[in-house]
Formats: structure tokens, C-alpha cells, sequence
């Protein structure tokens, strides 16, 4: 009898559930005919993005021929673009739609309630859908929020650790540890810790798992730091640095192709930190081009959205249905291919949480500890 | 020298306009501070407010602190005045120098000479900084590399990454250029009768520079020194390349670290852009002081001479020294701008293959490049009308008018180069923000315009200015005499001796908006980026190879203005 009545119940339930998801997608299906035809209307849409030509240049030039609306572009560092939409907001302005940024970047904006809550602005049941997404929705504001900034890269080993082949050799550099060597005195470069990137990211992974003592030991060693990647990259093409801290592969990807002398580390005993990149996006509260913001929106997270933006940035989508594996040829694991959900939450040193726990704090250490 | 008077007494044809040229000077006053002092008071007060950008508005002191205890500040405020003192110094003398020479002497070559300074000012201080980075690079330059081979060298000699690599750099590109620009046009409107005399007493030519020419041209040579010091007070690009990775931090390269800081930290940033604001306060009065006590009109209605002093035998050789000037600031760097558009890998010679067509092929492809030439050029087009026009009539109303409020607008007008460029141009884009309901000026080209003709102000006033105390008011007088009004006084008299001034200040407005990052960054759109800004781009995505392409196009275009603007400068320069 009991069993009976669960398998009469299942049955319902599972007649419901298939009976919502097929009234669901041809709804879902029509909302995005509607917003395509109301963007294709409002005509533009502008979004702020990372400091890419690359990424300009091809996404411009995609999303008009796909959907016939001008997509104006504004490059720059995510802070930059962050207090500029600040600004606008507090001013009664409106010119951003939509905003790709870094971790910690925009999350003051949504507490400052200057963000739109994504969920009701996912139309298309692929992006919908949590089982599409490695971890199901991931929102950088984790803590309260958990609606306006959503996070679709999830990554190992990106802006990792680099040394010169004659002047270092990767067995000389298996632990974090080796790095503190006498040796490699004014010989390492470090991608300033004190602003957003991938060396904040290993300064704060560093902080999490060595301490401050570590730390200020690397310090003592007269690190080469820059903001400007090219420099670091060039000091250790021409052998000035034996070692360069959070420069990434788009970086040396010349230096590679033309057969100078730098390589990539292999993982260190102590491990690599996950980190969501350029992952993340959201829509300015009341956006001037409301069509055009869901319309990107919605495209940006679909599978072709993903492997379009993954390819470009060599960056890895949580997307489930997204082949990521290629991106091992560039340094980059993708955590869905390499890591449980548990153990990305232990390495992982981005979203809010980790942001205020590790990322900030250890900025302020940088700030202290450097000139 | 002794028309102190003169040159302090309007025609007396202008009393009778009294009111209507106070009610005009009014207006002017009320739209320069309009435009000059909003962005300045935004930036003072957000230099107490110190909340997190976005985040509620909290006042306090802690910008303050921060800005005058944070690690390195004092370090950098003394490297930033050791550097600036040091290259005005030498700029200065050799600028005097070649000035005269080109103004006022028989020189060969001197049309061709004054235009490769003109060009070497025009380079940007990036790629140039670039190209002598493959020169001096203590390792890998090739210099260094040629001199490696003398026996008895066992390393480089030279070191571009040091203090007077610094100093080099700064002269190569900016110091010694603009000096030429700005003195030699003042030294060429100098009456010879002076020199004769000079010559007449027994002097020689150099004598003659230094007890006649020089002093004065004093006002010409104090602004170029007060400008160029107030410059190199505030230079960011060679310092950041070339000072950050031997830890020379200077003032700007501070206050760069405070703005792309995450969160932002634009309170201790516009705090120390505040101190910056009271050192050039006490320049502006040095000035004022020192030019409110001495008149040097020196183009009066008593006939007009420009017979170049003769160098005799050694012309040759002089114009062989000044060539070879002239060649190490403008061929070099280009030289080395163009051959880096051509790299696989910028500054790599020993790589296999190491030139190739694509950097070319990939920036002319992309669509962005034309919209972004249009933009530059409308920019830089309409910053030198308006800037021509608005900074004429400020400087006439300061040097020429007899009214209240025109040291009030000597002195605005200085205030924008108070604060570096990116200070500059966010409290343009607070101001424009705040403004928008009424003037729906924000994200359009008219505010990179507006934005660009505010911070052309302080050079462009100074420099017409300085051409204005040196024409007497004889000229004025006689035509006002002869039943002339003011405006065809203006048109027929003040126009023709203004005009190679005005030239130079639409040239200097259209290079100094052509080649712009740092005021229009925060302002530009996607539809109003300029090719400066696509550099930038490039640069930010590590793609040097593709930033020197468009770096160089912006070198063509700006070289196309000046030869323009050079041409039209000789036709209507002043005959003796």
C-alpha cells in the first residue's frame, strides 16, 4: 500500500515536473523572441568590459552579425569602470547597461542597490537552469545578496608562476619555499598584489596558506613589482628575472612563439588558488537599453556565449555543456575538470566571501609590507 | 625698457567702452571659473570624503592621512622636484640657446631645424620612451651592445632605467622641444635695432644673448621655465616605465597608485593632488610678482628689424651641432617608433624572423581604427579653434584690458595644470555628471572637447600672453588714432602679429588632444574613443606591437597638422 501510494506520487510529481518544463521552455523560448525584437529595436547596448582588445574587437563584431544591435564596448580595469557607473548613479545617470568584471570589483555596487537582480532577467532555459552550471548559480555576492552578480568562470592555474630556463630550472622551484632561496635575490617579478589580478590572487593565496612571515620573507628578497605585465614579461624573456609571480599566458604567448627562453612552472607542492578571472557579470540598476542588457545577458551565459567568451579569454565557463579541456594547452585547468566543488571552496580565493576573508585583508598587508 | 608704462596703459579709445568691456570681461570671468574652479571644488571635497566609491558619502580626514603617510610619499615629492629642477635647468639653457640660434642668427637649415624640434615634441612619450629603451637598455640595448665590444668594457655603459636615464629621456622627447617652440617664435619678434646697438658698443653675438637678448626675453623664457617646470612636476609616462622598476616613485606615479588602487582611493590621491594645487599657487605668484614689476615690450610702432646677427665661420659647424640635436630627438625615437611597428616582439632582435607585416594588418583591420581617427581629429580640430579663440581673449583681457577681475583670470586660468591629467579628468566627469540635467553633456564629443580646451588653457593663455606684453600699444594707439575701430585694430594690426602665436597654440591644442590619455580616459565612450585611447587599449592588453602601430599613426597625423600649421605660419610670419 505505502508503496503504491509513493509510486503514485512520484508519477504525479514527475507528470507535474515535465509538465512545467514543457510549458516552460516554449514561454521561456517567446520571452527571448520578445527581448531579441525589443533590443533590435532600442539598437545599442553598452557594456563595460576587461581591458582586452581582443575580446573588443570579436565581440562587437559577433553580436551584431548575430543579432543586428550595435554593442558599444568600454574596455578598461574593472575599478575604473565600476566608480564610473558609481558616479553615474549617484549623478541620476544612465549609460552603462551591463558590466564584465573581476572579483571584489562591483560588489559595492550591489549593496549600494545599483545592480538589477539577474534571476529575472534569465530568459533562455539553458541559462536558466542550474544543472547546466558546474556548481549550480554561483553569485560573487555569496554572503546576503546572492542575485546580482553572477560568476561563470571557475579556474585552476591561471596567471600562475613562470621562470626563465636559464636561469632557473623548474626543479629548483617545487615549493613556494624555493622561492625564498638566496638565489633568486632581485630575480623574481611580481604582478602588483596592492590592485585586482592574478597577483593579488597568489599574494592572497599565499597569505591564506604561508602566513605574513612568508610573505614579508618574499618581500626581502627585492621583488621587481609592476602593474604593467608587458614589463615583467619582458625581464624575464631577456633573463633581468629568473621567476615572475601572476603573469598569465595571453602574456608570454609571444615570448613562446618566438622561442624565447620562459616557461611555465608546474604546480607547486602547496597548490594553485581557483579563481573566476574575468568572470563575472551583472546589469546596471535601470539600464538605458533594458532589451539590449537581457539580451546580452542571456547570450553572454548561453553555451554559445560561453565557448565564444572561454575561447577569447582563454578562460573557463562553469558551463557543463562547454568543452574546457583544450585549455591546458594555455595553463588553465578548468575546476570542473579538475577539482570537486569541495576542494574549489577550499583553494578558491574569490566570490565575496573569500573576498572579505582573505583577499582584502591580505591587500592591506600588501600595502603595508610594500613600497 | 623703459615703457613700463606704456605697456600697462590701454588705448585711450578703450575707456569709452568701459562698461561694456566690464560687462564682456565679467562674463568671460564667470564662464572660465564656471568651467576651471567646478572640477576643482568637486575634487577638494572628495578629497574628505572617504567612503568606498559607491558606497554611502562619509566625510573625514582619513584622504589626508593616508596621502601624507602612506610608504614613499616624501621619497617621491623629493625625486619629483629633483627631476624637475634638474632637466628645466638644462632645458632651459639649451632651449635659450637653439632659440637664438634659430630666431636670430644666420644659421643654415633653420626652417628645418625649428621643425624637427617642432616634430620631436610631437612624438608621444610612450613609444618614444620605447624606442630608447632598445637603445640604452643596460643589457640589451644596442648601444650598450656596441660599446660591449671595446676591450676594455665589461658592461654597458649606459642605463636607462636610472635617475638620468630620466633626465635623458624628458630632454630627448619633451624638455628641450617644447622650449624651442615656445622661445624661438618670441625671440624672432625682437627688434635687431636692439642687437645693433648691442653690437655697436663692441659686443659679440654671445655677449649680446646674455646681457641684451636674454633679459628681455625674460617673461618668454620665465613662462617656458614655469610651464615646463609645472610639467615635469606632473610628467607620469617615462617616469613609470622607466622610474617603477628601479623603485624611483615619484609624485604622479603616487597618486596613479592612489586612483587605479581597488577600491579607488580618490581621497588621499586629490589630497596630494591638493599639495600639488599650493606649489603651483606660489609658482603663479612668483610669476605675477616678477612680471608686474617690468615691462618687455619689445614690437612698437617705432619701426621693426629682424637683421639675423651673422656667426661668421664656425656657422657651418654650429649647424651641424644643432642638426645633430635635432636628429638624436626626433629621428632616433621615430626611427625606432616605426621599426617597432614592424616587431614580432617588441625590442627582441634575436628571436628568428623578427619582423612581420601583421601588427600592421591586424590595427588597419579592425574596425574600430577609423571611427577612433575621426574622433581624434574632430577632437583635436575643434580643442584648437575654441582653445585659439577662448585662450586669445583671455590673454588679451589680462595683458591689454583695463578692468577688475583680470588677475582673477590670470590666475584661473593657470589652475587647471594644478592637477595631473587623471585627477583632472575625473572631477571633469563628476562636474559633467553634475551639470547633465541641464547640459546633457556627458558621454558626447563635446565634453572630451570641453574637457581638452579647459586643460589646454594654462599653456595656451601663458603663451599668447607672453607674445602680448611684448607689442606696445603704439601699434593700437596710431590705428585707433587714424579712425580704425577696435575690431579692425584687432583684425588688421593685433591679428597679423598674434598670428604665428595663435598657430602655435592651435597646434599645441590639436597635438596635446590628439595624443590625451589621461583627461579624456574617464570621458571617453565607445563611440568617442580616440586613437590615444586605443593605444591605451592595446598597451593595458599587453600588445605593445599593435599600441606602437597606432602610436604611429597618431605621429602621422599630428606631423600632417604641423606641416600644415607650419605653412601657414610662414606665410604670415613678421617682416622686418
Amino acid at each position: 500500500m505505502r508503496a503504491s501510494l509513493v509510486r503514485t506520487l512520484s508519477m504525479i510529481l514527475f507528470v507535474g515536473g515535465a509538465f512545467e518544463q514543457s510549458w516552460a521552455q516554449p514561454a521561456g523560448q517567446a520571452d527571448w523572441e520578445r527581448t531579441v525584437t525589443a533590443a533590435k529595436k532600442e539598437g545599442r547596448v553598452v557594456v563595460a568590459i576587461p581591458p582586452s582588445s581582443e575580446l573588443r574587437q570579436q565581440l562587437e563584431a559577433v553580436f551584431k552579425t548575430k543579432f543586428g544591435v550595435e554593442l558599444e564596448l568600454v574596455p578598461a580595469p574593472g575599478p575604473r569602470n565600476a566608480s564610473r557607473i558609481a558616479s553615474e548613479y549617484n549623478a541620476g545617470v544612465r549609460y552603462f547597461d551591463a558590466l564584465i568584471v573581476g572579483t571584489g570589483t562591483a560588489v559595492p555596487l550591489a549593496h549600494e542597490g545599483m545592480l538589477e537582480p539577474l534571476e529575472p532577467h534569465m530568459v533562455l532555459p539553458e541559462v536558466k537552469d542550474p544543472k547546466n552550471w558546474w556548481g549550480g548559480h554561483i553569485w560573487e555576492d555569496n554572503l546576503k545578496t546572492n542575485r546580482f552578480l553572477y560568476s561563470f568562470i571557475a579556474e585552476v592555474g591561471t596567471g600562475g608562476l613562470w621562470h626563465n630556463t636559464n636561469s632557473a630550472k623548474a626543479e629548483e622551484l617545487r615549493s613556494f619555499d624555493n622561492f625564498l632561496s638566496p638565489k633568486w635575490k632581485g630575480k623574481i617579478g611580481l604582478n602588483d598584489p596592492r590592485v585586482p589580478g592574478s597577483g593579488q590572487s597568489l599574494w592572497s593565496f599565499l597569505w591564506d596558506i604561508k602566513g605574513e612571515d612568508y610573505l614579508r620573507k618574499l618581500v626581502q628578497q627585492d621583488l621587481f613589482i609592476s602593474r604593467e605585465l608587458r614589463q615583467i614579461g619582458d625581464a624575464l624573456a631577456k633573463g633581468n628575472l629568473a621567476i615572475s609571480i601572476g603573469v598569465g599566458y595571453s602574456q608570454y604567448e609571444p615570448f613562446l612563439k618566438s622561442g624565447l627562453p620562459v616557461r611555465q612552472l608546474p604546480t607547486p607542492a602547496e597548490g594553485l588558488p581557483a579563481s573566476n578571472g574575468f568572470g563575472i557579470v551583472g546589469i546596471v540598476k535601470n539600464p538605458p537599453h533594458a532589451n539590449g542588457a537581457k539580451l546580452f545577458l542571456n547570450w553572454l551565459l548561453s553555451k554559445e556565449g560561453q565557448d565564444f567568451y572561454g575561447k577569447v579569454m582563454k578562460s573557463s565557463t562553469r558551463r557543463l555543456d562547454v568543452d574546457t579541456r583544450w585549455l591546458a594547452d594555455y595553463g588553465t585547468q578548468a575546476a570542473k575538470d579538475s577539482l570537486t566543488l569541495t576542494e574549489y571552496n577550499r583553494v578558491r580565493n574569490h566570490l565575496e566571501d573569500k573576498y572579505l576573508k582573505v583577499r582584502a585583508p591580505s591587500g592591506k598587508f600588501a600595502e603595508q609590507v610594500l613600497k | 625698457m623703459n615703457g613700463g608704462e606704456l605697456s600697462t596703459r590701454p588705448p585711450s579709445g578703450f575707456s569709452l567702452r568701459l562698461n561694456l568691456q566690464s560687462l564682456l570681461v565679467t562674463l568671460l570671468l564667470c564662464i572660465v571659473a564656471f568651467l576651471v574652479l567646478t572640477p576643482l571644488c568637486l575634487l577638494l571635497l572628495n578629497s574628505f570624503q572617504v567612503g568606498r566609491p559607491g558606497s554611502e558619502v562619509v566625510y573625514g580626514l582619513e584622504g589626508w592621512r593616508v596621502a601624507l603617510t602612506s610608504p614613499g610619499t616624501l621619497e617621491a615629492i623629493y625625486n619629483s622636484f629633483s627631476l624637475a629642477i634638474v632637466r628645466q635647468f638644462i632645458a632651459t639653457i639649451i632651449g635659450i640657446f637653439l632659440a637664438w640660434l634659430l630666431a636670430r642668427t644666420d644659421l643654415p637649415m633653420r626652417g628645418t631645424l625649428e621643425f624637427l624640434f617642432w616634430l620631436a615634441f610631437f612624438l608621444p612619450a610612450l613609444p618614444a620612451t620605447l624606442g630608447w629603451i632598445l637603445l640604452l637598455d643596460p643589457k640589451y640595448g644596442l648601444i650598450n651592445q656596441l660599446l660591449l665590444k671595446l676591450p676594455f668594457l665589461d658592461k654597458g655603459l649606459f642605463d636607462i632605467y636610472s635617475y638620468w636615464g630620466i633626465i635623458w629621456v624628458h630632454l630627448a622627447t619633451t624638455g628641450i622641444s617644447v622650449k624651442v617652440m615656445l622661445l624661438t617664435p618670441a625671440f624672432r619678434n625682437l627688434d635687431a635695432a636692439l642687437e645693433e646697438s648691442s653690437r655697436t658698443s663692441g659686443a659679440g653675438p654671445l655677449v649680446t644673448l646674455r646681457r641684451v637678448i636674454v633679459p628681455i626675453m625674460l617673461p618668454a623664457i620665465f613662462v617656458a621655465t614655469i610651464l615646463g617646470l609645472i610639467r615635469s612636476l606632473e610628467a607620469f609616462e617615462i617616469e613609470l616605465i622607466l622610474g617603477v622598476p628601479i623603485g624611483l616613485h615619484v609624485f604622479s606615479t603616487k597618486i596613479h597608485s592612489f586612483v587605479t588602487h581597488e577600491p579607488p582611493q580618490y581621497p588621499p590621491a586629490t589630497a596630494m593632488g591638493t599639495f600639488f594645487l599650493v606649489i603651483l599657487l606660489m609658482l603663479v605668484a612668483l610669476q605675477r610678482f616678477y612680471l608686474g614689476q617690468r615691462s618687455f615690450t619689445t614690437v612698437t610702432g617705432k619701426g621693426f628689424s629682424t637683421r639675423p646677427i651673422s656667426l661668421g665661420r664656425s656657422r657651418n659647424a654650429i649647424c651641424a651641432v644643432v642638426l645633430l640635436i635635432a636628429l638624436t630627438v626626433t629621428v632616433v625615437p621615430m626611427a625606432f617608433l616605426f621599426l617597432g611597428t614592424f616587431m614580432k616582439l617588441f625590442g627582441f632582435f634575436n628571436i628568428k624572423d623578427p619582423f612581420t607585416l601583421n601588427n600592421w594588418k591586424q590595427v588597419l583591420a579592425d574596425p574600430i581604427l577609423v571611427r577612433s581617427l575621426k574622433n581624434t581629429l574632430t577632437l583635436g580640430l575643434c580643442s584648437a579653434a575654441i582653445g585659439v579663440f577662448g585662450s586669445s581673449l583671455i590673454a588679451y583681457v589680462i595683458v591689454k584690458a583695463r578692468v577688475k577681475g583680470r588677475a582673477a583670470l590670470d590666475f584661473i586660468s593657470w589652475l587647471p595644470w594644478s592637477i595631473p591629467g587623471i585627477l583632472m579628468g575625473m572631477a571633469l566627469l563628476w562636474t559633467f555628471l553634475l551639470i547633465n540635467k541641464v547640459i546633457p553633456i556627458y558621454g558626447t564629443m563635446a565634453a572630451l572637447i570641453v574637457a581638452m580646451v579647459i586643460s589646454g588653457f594654462p599653456l595656451s593663455v601663458q603663451v599668447v600672453k607672453s607674445y602680448l606684453m611684448q607689442l606696445g600699444n603704439e601699434l593700437e594707439e596710431a590705428s585707433m588714432v587714424a579712425g580704425a575701430s577696435w575690431l579692425s585694430t584687432y583684425r588688421r594690426i593685433l591679428l597679423p602679429l598674434l598670428l604665428p602665436c595663435l598657430i602655435v597654440v592651435g597646434l599645441l591644442e590639436f597635438i596635446t588632444a590628439a595624443r590625451n590619455i589621461s583627461t579624456v580616459v574617464l570621458l571617453a565612450t565607445g563611440q568617442t574613443r580616440t586613437l590615444s585611447l586605443l593605444m591605451l587599449d592595446f598597451t593595458a592588453g599587453a600588445e605593445l606591437e599593435r599600441a606602437t602601430v597606432v602610436a604611429a599613426i597618431i605621429v602621422m597625423v599630428v606631423v600632417v597638422g604641423a606641416v600644415v600649421a607650419r605653412s601657414l605660419g610662414g606665410q604670415f610670419s613678421i617682416r622686418g
